[in-house]
């Protein structure tokens, strides 16, 4: 697809939008509220799946409008005011002490933070 | 005369007059606060005892070496997703409500080298996502001209403090409008500094591409003022700029708009504008012209797909920032749980309320495999046509004049269950923040209700000098900031 060069290109670029015209109508289903949340790490109550699939198909339904934008060919816009990388020395300064890094802790233990086992049993 | 009737800057130049205390001021402003709270609610964390302590030992010092510095002994109010070093920084969530830091954002660092006050820490919506302050975890504030009125959001609580006189000005923080929005709803000046001006270092994240920190005043001379206290490079932001800060209060000196073009957006000006605020606007703009601005028609003709652009952003670069919010290093934790995943699905489903976890979850699928070019990587691109609407709208004109909202503020309750009407009611400031741009919102009149309406200014990147200039000019000539509201 890269290879091709004018009208073909085009012609697939606008079969993406195409496709992606498809997707974006389409309804929020409860089964994808319940996908997106387990992405997401959030569990979702029986009633929040169907407000949330109303709510966010409905908010899609209005993100639909980007569709209306030709953007063959235009850079994305990730900052704007001609921010650019940073570098910086790697060199040793004064952080936190541990007491003090800690002292959020929900749970601790010596100098360390507490959570529920990660690594399983054999 | 009571104290907290005076503006920054007169409270200022009478503290270092030595003609009253910083313990006086602290006992003036409690006063105040103890009386107007209960209605208002601005606040979620009050720091008297420590703001009395603090206040004397400011007192003592100064007695002995009488140098003050500009913000010495003067009491602000600090939005509270602002760190504040051994002071609760909640969020108005329940994931952050016991948090300390341990650390100053570099804005607090800055005051606090030069001595100023802090009051307390003022409510928000939940993580700064809203519009209203109806998603606090800890219940909304009122507007001050209308207890059943929100003052506007996600900054609600700072503005209504500013506008009720609970502090002299405050801080907030604008990804979308939360400076401004509230700003016009509370009949206060709110400014949103250019993307890069002021350190980022210390604000809990929402989406660090539109986040700023900026001033809450009662007039246009305060911001001016406080923007000088907290812009500049800092090495612990890199996306601050380095370049050096003017004298912001020497912009303000010209009075007359000669050889300044401002530009009209056709776009803000259609069906959905309440005609009190187009009204009051286009007022605004007869008297611009009149003090020898030369106005002129300008297009933004992508204005319209600003909050689609805005809501696939900024909550896909939310769903990344809350990911932090796991219950293991701070903030809250669910109990009982037996294994880490459980650990951290609980902890996000009781910490987080609806509004947080329904952006959480837009964000997610914006980004998720098979949306993301349709979704983000389309959001990106016609941000960037909406940066090119202002770049040539900037080519003809120095300064771009607009309603701030398309209403007054709006009753408590009358949008919380319609999160799409909730966002579109940030159309005129959101596309500021796509394009980095500095803009103040500043009161332009009232409506038959009696509440407040107010009038936008957006400059070029960095040319905070010319919004303030231009401000403080309509507003010296048109006094609508000597208007106070009686809380009752």
């Amino acid at each position: 697809m890269w290879i091709n060069q004018g009208t073909s290109r085009k012609a697939s670029l606008w079969n993406r939008i195409q496709l992606s015209c498809g997707n974006v109508t389409m309804e929020i289903t409860q089964q994808d509220v319940e996908k997106v949340a387990q992405l997401a790490r959030l569990a979702v109550t029986p009633a929040e799946k169907d407000t949330f699939a109303k709510q966010l198909s409905q908010i899609l339904k209005h993100v639909d409008k980007l569709n209306q934008y030709e953007t063959t060919g235009v850079e994305p816009t990730s900052t704007v005011m001609g921010q650019v990388n940073v570098f910086r020395e790697d060199v040793i300064r004064p952080s936190l002490s541990s007491d003090k890094a800690l002292a959020n802790a929900p749970e601790r233990e010596a100098d360390g933070f507490v959570v529920p086992k990660i690594v399983e049993e054999r | 005369m009571s104290l907290h009737k005076l503006s920054l800057i007169e409270l200022q130049r009478k503290f270092k007059a030595g003609e009253v205390t910083a313990a006086e001021i602290v006992r003036a402003y409690s006063l105040r606060i103890s009386q107007i709270e209960p209605k208002v609610r601005a606040f979620v964390t009050h720091t008297q005892e420590s703001t009395s302590m603090q206040a004397e030992s400011l007192d003592q010092k100064l007695k002995s070496w009488r140098k003050t510095m500009p913000l010495s002994g003067m009491p602000l109010a600090i939005k509270d997703n602002i760190c504040t070093d051994g002071v609760f920084t909640t969020c108005s969530s329940r994931m952050l409500q016991n948090f300390v830091p341990p650390y100053d954002a570099t804005v607090i660092a800055k005051l606090r080298a030069q001595d100023y006050i802090l009051l307390g820490k003022t409510n928000l919506d939940e993580f700064a996502m809203g519009s209203s302050t109806e998603n606090s975890a800890f219940g909304p504030s009122r507007n001050p001209w209308n207890l059943q009125c929100v003052p506007g959001g996600s900054s609600g609580g700072s503005a209504a403090a500013v506008a009720a006189e609970e502090c002299a000005a405050a801080l907030g923080s604008d990804t979308g409008g939360s400076i401004r929005q509230p700003a016009a709803f509370c009949g206060v000046v709110g400014l949103k500094p250019t993307y890069g001006r002021v350190s980022r270092y210390g604000l809990v994240a929402f989406a660090s591409s539109l986040d700023q920190i900026g001033p809450i005043t009662r007039n246009v001379s305060d911001a001016a003022f406080l923007l000088g206290a907290i812009a500049g490079h800092d090495p612990l932001d890199s996306t601050s700029i380095d370049r050096p800060v003017p004298d912001y209060m020497k912009s303000l000196q010209k009075r007359d708009l000669k050889n300044l073009r401002v530009g009209v957006p056709v776009e803000f000006f259609t069906e959905g504008l309440d005609p009190e605020v187009e009204q009051a606007v286009r007022s605004a703009i007869e008297e611009l012209r009149h003090l020898g601005a030369e106005v002129k028609e300008v297009r933004l003709p992508r204005t319209d797909a600003a909050v689609a652009v805005y809501y696939v952003i900024a909550t896909a670069e939310a769903s990344s920032n809350l990911a932090r919010f796991d219950g293991v290093k701070f903030g809250f934790r669910a109990k009982e749980t037996k294994d880490l995943l459980e650990l951290y699905i609980k902890t996000r489903q009781e910490g987080f309320g609806p509004e947080v976890k329904r952006r959480i979850m837009l964000g997610t699928y914006v980004l998720s495999a098979g949306y993301y070019d349709a979704y983000y990587g389309k959001a990106q691109a016609v941000r960037t046509l909406v940066c090119q609407d202002f770049e040539a709208a900037f080519k003809e004109v120095d300064l771009i004049v607009t309603p701030t909202t398309p209403t007054p503020a709006f009753r408590l309750g009358e949008k919380s269950e319609d999160p799409l009407q909730m966002y579109l009611s940030d159309v005129f400031t959101i596309s500021v923040n796509l394009a980095g741009l500095p803009a103040i919102s500043l009161p332009c009149g009232f409506s038959k209700a009696g509440l407040p309406i107010g009038l936008q200014l957006i400059g070029r990147g960095f040319e905070e000098e010319t919004v303030l200039r231009a401000a403080h000019a309509y507003e010296q000539s048109a006094q609508w900031h000597q208007k106070k509201p009686t809380i009752r």
